[in-house]
């Protein structure tokens, strides 16, 4: 098997060959990790090991794509709408929900379909990255086509440009929906948008800004609406508000657009977010000094987001050997990131999505606004029994219930077909430890019997506690 | 099957033994001397309305023109309310609450918030959870620091039971032993039980994290006896709602003997930015048909005495509504306890609406004051950090 073969060759080649400025095993791994979805396949190492560190980095970073690859999903081409005035009867407003639930279950398996077949997975770490920090909620939002647009934007923009990101992001229909932006009117103001827009998209909460400076910015995006017609964008002249603001104590007749290039002149936004990824792709534990660094650069840089991940990654805190294996995967990067393992000829794609909600990361629908706040919040204890559910039936490769917490062997099962790494790993000399090395950041927690064969041995390293870390 | 009249005896055995045991029993325990008094055993049901419940539109002061100016499209009329002063009145969909009121087993406590009130969700309800002053940042929750004072002994299955939205809050940090459940928790005991355990001690937090929920599902499978919770049933119609399912398991869980002092429950959704009306009925009547279907539950089982439910929510909301049908972030609100040993009545003053504070209602009492309630008078602890008389809101 590929899978077998690849790691035996992996192995070998590190030991044999190795160019002194090239990658170790450990920092192939942990760069591939943090980038991706917390595991990374040994063709993946294989192909970056000879590498300077900086080069594997820079091949990394120019991985990444601005379109899925994935086909648009069906509903894109009769996009739904909601029924307006005499079109609101009990039927329609029916077929509307039925019309909702689906959009929403074809939306959610087209990314996880995107998520597990990329070649770029840092691409899409970025994407679930952004949906995170600027949440929409596919509940509230409820038309698939808007939530789909705000994915695009960012993926368009995953280390593009974050100030457009913003813009584009703040005036896209999902968010208009979702913060109530829509129905924020001259006169009386729905302050919703500006208050998450300074607190959880720029500033940080309680950062630099006042509750009088959340009043005049929702006064300021007064305007901004959704065309019911078009499903697009439009400034609403009528309903803007166009008296003087004051906001950071500059006054003006500021609308939208002008509140966003206060907000981004500010030092603030840029460490906000660098401490954001920080915390994303190196460590629970902020590093001031580098933090600060990258945030000038990003600033500096009009606010350029490949060079600010260039900039975490080449830091001298996400290669200290310490902080690997210091984070929890989160349910996308535990399974995601294990499918990405096998080949799969039929994703069970809608049966990842229903797994991914029950370990608490129903993508297209976060919690709250705040997002996921994930690491320690990933595990409780009904997580924890189904994160160690997952590992079981992923093993079994063929099955996959429609109910993991329950382990109801009554419930649905549906067959995909995966080819396994399974038999010919120990056959062809692959040993215990090259086996973890690839599938576990560090040393195994749980003592288990490692002289088991092949599927045994995976089986208890991914039921190992230490594969719930990345 | 047990029958509710079986467990309604035993149980009421068991609180008889138990309270006259009480005192001597934790005495004569060796190590327990500073935690002689505390009582674990009593329960604490936290119920978090999840968003910021706007308190205008639940405790209604309906006489006051003000409040009619303010809200053109959200007051409730006069003949709307139900009265409960002179001035002020429950919004209708409390009426579930009514017999609770008129046993004097339900308080409201008006105007609860604290100084400098911060108008974020997410900060907001960090102060309520950790009891902070509002430019204070602090790690635990308000009830995993009472556990510095005296902490539940090993044989109550967890310290808290979270059966609402899974967060820590109130039980972040110390140690404190939290476990949840969905609405199967015999299932979910009955898979922790085959939890392997391994090496516990390690240097890495995330793995020493995911160690630690691991062995407190673990402990707590092996302490809470699956067939009791499995085998149980409570009387009453719970609403067919995510709350209503909440109250219900913290009912079977009461009625099957569980040791727990905490169980947390949640209700999201009052961040009613728009269409309030419909929305914050539709909470508070879900609400309000929970907590009087569990109340009448535990006092069919004989254990209403033994339970103090209590709300709370990270702030009310904006006294004058938005044009979106709607009110954005407030200050202050009304929250409530429920239980047979609470004093009935109201606390605290309805906040002016001729006087505000930067648009926003001012607070009469501090939220503190009910948790220093909560930890004197009914768990019996010392509380020495909380600065606020308590309430004499139990008795």
């Amino acid at each position: 098997m590929k899978w077998a073969k690849q790691i035996f060759a992996a192995a070998l080649f590190c030991v044999i060959s190795g160019p002194a400025d090239a990658l170790t095993f450990e920092q192939a791994r942990h760069l591939l990790a943090r980038t991706g979805f917390g595991l990374a396949s040994p063709a993946e190492i294989e192909a970056i090991l000879p590498l300077g560190y900086e080069q594997a980095v820079d091949r990394i970073l120019d991985g990444v794509k601005t379109e899925a690859t994935t086909p648009v999903p069906e509903f894109m081409a009769t996009p739904s709408s909601r029924p307006r005035g005499k079109e609101k009867t009990a039927e329609n407003r029916k077929a509307f929900r039925r019309l909702v639930n689906s959009d929403k279950k074809a939306l959610k398996s087209w990314w996880v379909r995107e998520m597990v077949t990329t070649a770029s997975p840092f691409t899409e770490h970025m994407v679930l990255f952004w949906h995170n920090h600027f949440v929409s909620e596919m509940r509230k939002v409820k038309l698939g086509n808007m939530m789909y647009q705000q994915n695009a934007i960012f993926r368009k923009q995953a280390l593009g440009n974050f100030a457009t990101m913003v813009r584009d992001v703040s005036k896209g229909p999902a968010m208009l929906v979702y913060l109530d932006g829509n129905k924020n009117k001259r006169g009386k103001p729905n302050e919703n948008f500006a208050r998450e827009f300074l607190e959880l998209f720029t500033m940080g909460e309680g950062q630099g800004y006042t509750e009088q400076d959340i009043k005049e910015a929702a006064r300021a995006f007064t305007g901004w609406a959704v065309n019911p017609k078009t499903g697009k964008f439009v400034f609403n002249k009528k309903q803007h508000d166009t008296d003087r603001k004051t906001i950071f104590g500059r006054s003006g007749n500021f609308d939208g657009d002008d509140v966003i290039d206060l907000v981004l002149s500010r030092d603030r936004p840029a460490v906000f977010i660098i401490e954001k990824l920080w915390q994303e792709f190196v460590s629970q534990k902020l590093d001031s000094v580098e933090i600060h660094k990258i945030a000038d650069q990003f600033r500096g840089s009009k606010y350029n987001i490949r060079d600010a991940m260039k900039g975490i990654l080449m830091s001298k805190g996400f290669r200290q050997p310490s902080v690997v294996g210091q984070l929890i995967k989160s349910p996308v990067e535990l399974i995601i990131g294990s499918f990405r393992l096998t080949e799969i000829e039929a994703l069970p794609a809608s049966r990842v999505q229903n797994q991914l909600r029950q370990l608490g990361q129903d993508i297209l629908d976060p919690p709250d606004v705040k997002g996921w706040r994930g690491h320690q919040n990933w595990i409780t204890s009904e997580t924890i029994l189904k994160r160690e559910q997952f590992a079981n039936f992923f093993m079994r490769g063929v099955r996959l219930p429609g109910d993991l917490a329950m382990a109801d062997d009554s419930m649905g099962q549906e067959k995909y077909s995966a080819t396994w790494p399974d038999k010919l790993i120990v056959e062809k000399g692959a040993d215990v430890a090259s086996v973890s090395r690839h599938l576990l950041s560090h040393q195994p927690s749980l003592q288990r019997s490692t002289n088991g064969k092949n599927l045994n041995l995976i089986k208890n390293l991914i039921l190992d506690p230490v594969y719930q870390l990345k | 099957m047990q029958t509710v009249q079986t467990i309604s005896r035993r149980t009421a055995l068991r609180r008889i033994v138990q309270s006259s045991l009480l005192t001597s029993a934790a005495l004569a325990l060796p190590g327990q001397a500073c935690a002689a008094n505390v009582d674990w055993d009593k329960v604490v049901v936290l119920l978090e309305l999840k968003g910021g419940n706007d308190g205008l539109n639940t405790v209604v002061p309906f006489t006051d023109p003000i409040y009619r100016k303010i809200r053109p499209t959200l007051a409730l009329a006069q003949d709307q309310v139900i009265n409960v002063t002179e001035q002020l009145g429950f919004n209708p969909v409390l009426a579930p609450l009514m017999p609770l009121w008129k046993e004097q087993q339900m308080a409201t406590i008006l105007g609860v918030g604290y100084p400098k009130p911060n108008l974020s969700h997410f900060r907001g309800i960090d102060i309520w959870h950790t009891a902070s002053d509002s430019e204070e940042y602090l790690e635990q929750g308000w009830i995993s620091r009472l556990f510095s004072e005296s902490r539940p002994e090993r044989h109550y299955g967890a310290d808290a039971i979270n059966l609402g939205r899974r967060d820590q809050g109130p039980l972040a940090g110390n140690d404190a032993r939290l476990i949840s459940f969905g609405s199967k928790p015999e299932k979910i005991l009955s898979q922790a039980g085959k939890l392997k355990l391994g090496e516990t001690s390690t240097g890495n937090p995330a793995l020493k994290h995911l160690l630690k929920v691991r062995g407190d599902l673990k402990s707590a499978a092996e302490h809470i006896i699956e067939r009791k919770i499995a085998d149980v049933t409570v009387p009453g119609k719970f609403p067919e709602t995510n709350l209503g399912a909440q109250f219900e398991t913290a009912a079977r869980l009461l009625s099957a003997g569980v040791k727990v002092p905490v169980l947390k429950l949640s209700i999201g959704g009052f961040d009613t930015h728009i269409e309030q009306r419909e929305t914050q009925d539709e909470l508070l009547s879900d609400m309000a048909t929970s907590i009087a279907v569990f109340a009448d539950a535990l006092k069919k089982i004989g254990l209403w005495n033994n339970v103090v439910v209590m709300s709370y929510s990270e702030f009310g909301r904006r006294p004058l509504e938005n044009d979106s049908l709607g009110t954005d972030h407030g200050t202050s609100s009304p929250q409530f306890l429920f239980g047979g040993r609470v004093r009935g009545g109201i606390y605290g003053e309805q906040p002016s609406l001729a006087e505000f504070e930067n648009n926003n209602l001012k607070h009469s009492i501090h939220f503190r004051s009910i948790y220093a309630a909560v930890a004197r008078d009914w768990w019996s602890l010392k509380a020495a950090h909380f600065n606020e008389q308590p309430l004499h809101l139990i008795s």
